[in-house]
């Protein structure tokens, strides 16, 4: 019982790529499926070799973090022999390997007693919560605002909501945070209600990050749903909606949306792997304990364990991120099934 | 006489563009009776589509903007309805082929539920009713297997096949008019007999009144009862179709027959052409428009516009000197 708690996340990690792996050969094709998981597979191969060879030529080890250097011979060779770090190349690359196909990333280099996985299982949630939360409402807020934007284009609504996107868009988050530290710390002195400026533990702290980590994602897809959306919004088949009298909602979202919305998914992907750098930044000003500033200091105090296993986590997620839109591709685009 | 089913009064549809008004449609008047082939032809913009996407108010705005005349449809003027008239009049009593199939129809939805969906809008059926209707439609239009078909995407059809799916779309909810912009000239020349016949004969068979768009007067020849030359957003002639190709009276018209290359026309001659360009629609000279390309043109013709008059018997010209 406690084991299975303890791989919770894990299991639950492993059905959701089945479920995609599911309905992708359903609705796409198994031929489709089987060349997109060889590509993954090849893509996390490539990506784990570079981070493995990086921690193995970097400069610094196991033995240099836990003592400063000063250690006595014996535990030197105690502690070589615990990473592993007296075996050859390829060995430990094997071992690293072998142990990476399992999930197992051994144990961190400031403390043998600690596994990676329980930094894991401790900071990416966290991560997580804050970079879905705060993609999932960018688009929600963003693609039926820059849906309507286009639909209204060239009126007042549409500057004002141009104009703000880019704004938004194009400041950094690092910038936009102080302002909100300002607004907050005035309301507060004001004694009026304000929110939280820092960490993670209550909702009203969880508040400010979204919505300035949302901010850039927001703007960017007000910005490719209003720009898809008038290309098509001048195409023939839209017209011939209209010459069949279909009322104007029905135009606009069955006709136009649906063919807008290609665009926008292929956009989808990238914009998450781009998400990530600023999910970073975020945790880092906001003091929030997420993984992206537990890995900043495995960096610093040259914990290659935990490292090599953040940026294979993130290459998973940007790989299934494209997966998944690529799924989604094929299922809003009927021509993609039978080329 | 009976009311006259559509008739266009005046119409006048411009562009506001940056390097100035386009006045695409001017002063164009006409009419077409239950039942009859109204052929609309001239050179490409001249102002033809814009006519036609003008009645139906399609046209995209900005930049067009239908700035003067009136669109009655059975005694009711188009221009004046509500949305909700509109779209009941769109696809419903009037309906619309346009020019290439391979972009008219919505690549993401099966055709069954194209053709179904109009229906629905306008007929009142149920899914099932719809569909069954979309099925009769397919056969009718002659697209093979139509049930089977029914979930296909329209890029799983070649471009006649697509037009038919239009034809089959726009004939769904028996309409009274149908409006076909240039609905063959994206076909090659094989499937365009096939797609016109098959137009002409639904056409007959739902007694639909047609207003037929070309640039080719052999379509007209073929299908139409009377036709109306239209020059610089202008009409020039209108003349029943025989009278027409027997006896043009505006130079243009002369002009444009003497330009159709004849199974008769010796080998190796050259083909007769229209000298000069058709003008810029925006800043138009005074006169006739086609006084710069006319070999008969006198110096009133550079002076004053010539108002559309009767020439002969039912036989109309916008010129000083017909025939």
């Amino acid at each position: 019982m406690d084991q299975l708690s303890q791989n919770l996340p894990g299991i639950i990690f492993l059905l959701v790529i089945v479920g995609i792996c599911a309905f992708t050969a359903i609705r796409v094709g198994v031929r489709f499926l089987i060349r997109r998981l060889a590509g993954l597979v090849f893509v996390l191969w490539g990506v784990s070799f570079i981070t493995f060879v990086l921690g193995y030529f970097a400069p610094g080890n196991a033995v240099l973090v836990n003592c400063n250097g000063h250690c006595p011979r014996a535990q030197v060779a105690s502690l070589m022999h615990f990473y592993g770090l007296d075996q050859g190349f390829w060995q430990q690359y094997w071992h690293f390997l072998s142990n990476a196909v399992r999930l197992d990333f051994g144990y961190s280099y400031i403390d043998r007693t600690v596994r990676v996985n329980d930094i894991l299982s401790r900071y990416v949630p966290v991560s997580a919560q804050l970079g879905i939360s705060g993609v999932v409402l960018a688009v929600l807020v963003g693609v039926p605002l820059g849906l309507y934007a286009a639909v209204k284009a060239n009126t007042a609504f549409d500057t004002v909501a141009q104009t703000a996107s880019l704004v938004l868009f194009a400041l950094p988050s690092f910038v936009l945070i102080p302002f909100y530290w300002l607004i907050m710390i005035n309301l507060h002195n004001a004694g009026l209600p304000s929110l939280a400026v820092t960490g993670w533990d209550s909702w009203d702290a969880m508040v400010g990050p979204i919505l300035i980590f949302g901010a850039g994602a927001f703007a960017f897809f007000v910005r490719i749903t209003r720009a898809s959306m008038l290309e098509v919004l001048r195409q023939d088949y839209v017209r011939t909606a209209r010459a069949k009298g279909l009322q104007e909602r029905v135009v606009i979202w069955k006709h136009a949306f649906r063919n807008a919305l290609i665009n926008v998914l292929t956009a989808v992907g990238p914009a998450l792997g781009f998400a990530v750098g600023g999910v970073f930044i975020i945790e880092l000003l906001f003091n929030i304990p997420g993984i992206g500033v537990y890995s900043l200091t495995a960096i610093e105090n040259r914990d290659y364990p935990v490292v090599q296993a953040t940026v294979l986590l993130i290459a998973v997620f940007i790989a299934l991120a494209n997966l998944l839109t690529d799924v989604a591709y094929g299922i809003a685009d009927p021509r993609i099934k039978t080329q | 006489m009976a009311e006259k089913l559509l008739d266009v009064q005046h119409l006048r549809t411009h562009f506001f563009t940056r390097a100035g008004v386009v006045k695409a449609v001017e002063d164009v008047s006409f009419y077409i009776d239950e039942g009859e082939t109204l052929g609309l032809v001239g050179e490409s913009g001249c102002g033809k589509s814009v006519t036609s996407l003008s009645i139906l108010r399609l046209l995209e705005s900005p930049p067009g903007k239908i700035v003067g005349g009136k669109v009655l449809f059975q005694g009711e003027d188009i221009l004046e309805m509500n949305r909700e008239e509109l779209n009941a009049l769109r696809g419903g009593r009037a309906a619309m082929i346009f020019q290439d199939p391979m972009t008219s129809l919505n690549p993401v939805y099966p055709i069954g539920y194209q053709i179904a969906e109009a229906v629905k809008a306008h007929l009142k059926l149920d899914d099932k009713a719809a569909m069954n209707r979309a099925v009769e439609m397919l056969d009718r239009v002659r697209i093979p297997e139509a049930r089977r078909r029914l979930n296909h995407y329209p890029h799983e059809f070649s471009g006649g096949m697509r037009q038919r799916v239009m034809i089959a779309i726009a004939l769904s909810c028996n309409p009274q008019l149908l409006i076909a912009d240039e609905p063959t000239t994206a076909l090659d020349v094989t499937i365009q007999a096939q797609v016109l016949d098959l137009m002409k004969g639904l056409a007959q068979e739902f007694r639909t009144a047609t207003l037929l768009i070309t640039h080719d007067l052999g379509v007209v020849a073929g299908s139409c009862d009377r036709v109306n030359v239209m020059y610089a957003g202008r009409i020039v002639e209108a003349a029943p179709t025989t009278t027409l190709f027997a006896k043009p009276a505006h130079p243009y018209t002369q002009a444009l027959l003497a330009a159709v290359p004849r199974s008769d026309t010796p080998k190796g001659s050259r083909l007769a052409a229209i000298g000069g360009q058709p003008p810029n629609l925006i800043n138009l000279a005074p006169g006739c428009p086609f006084a710069p390309r006319c070999p008969k043109a006198q110096a009133r013709c550079r002076a004053e516009l010539p108002p559309l008059e009767t020439v002969g018997p039912n036989q109309q010209a916008a010129c000083f000197y017909p025939y």
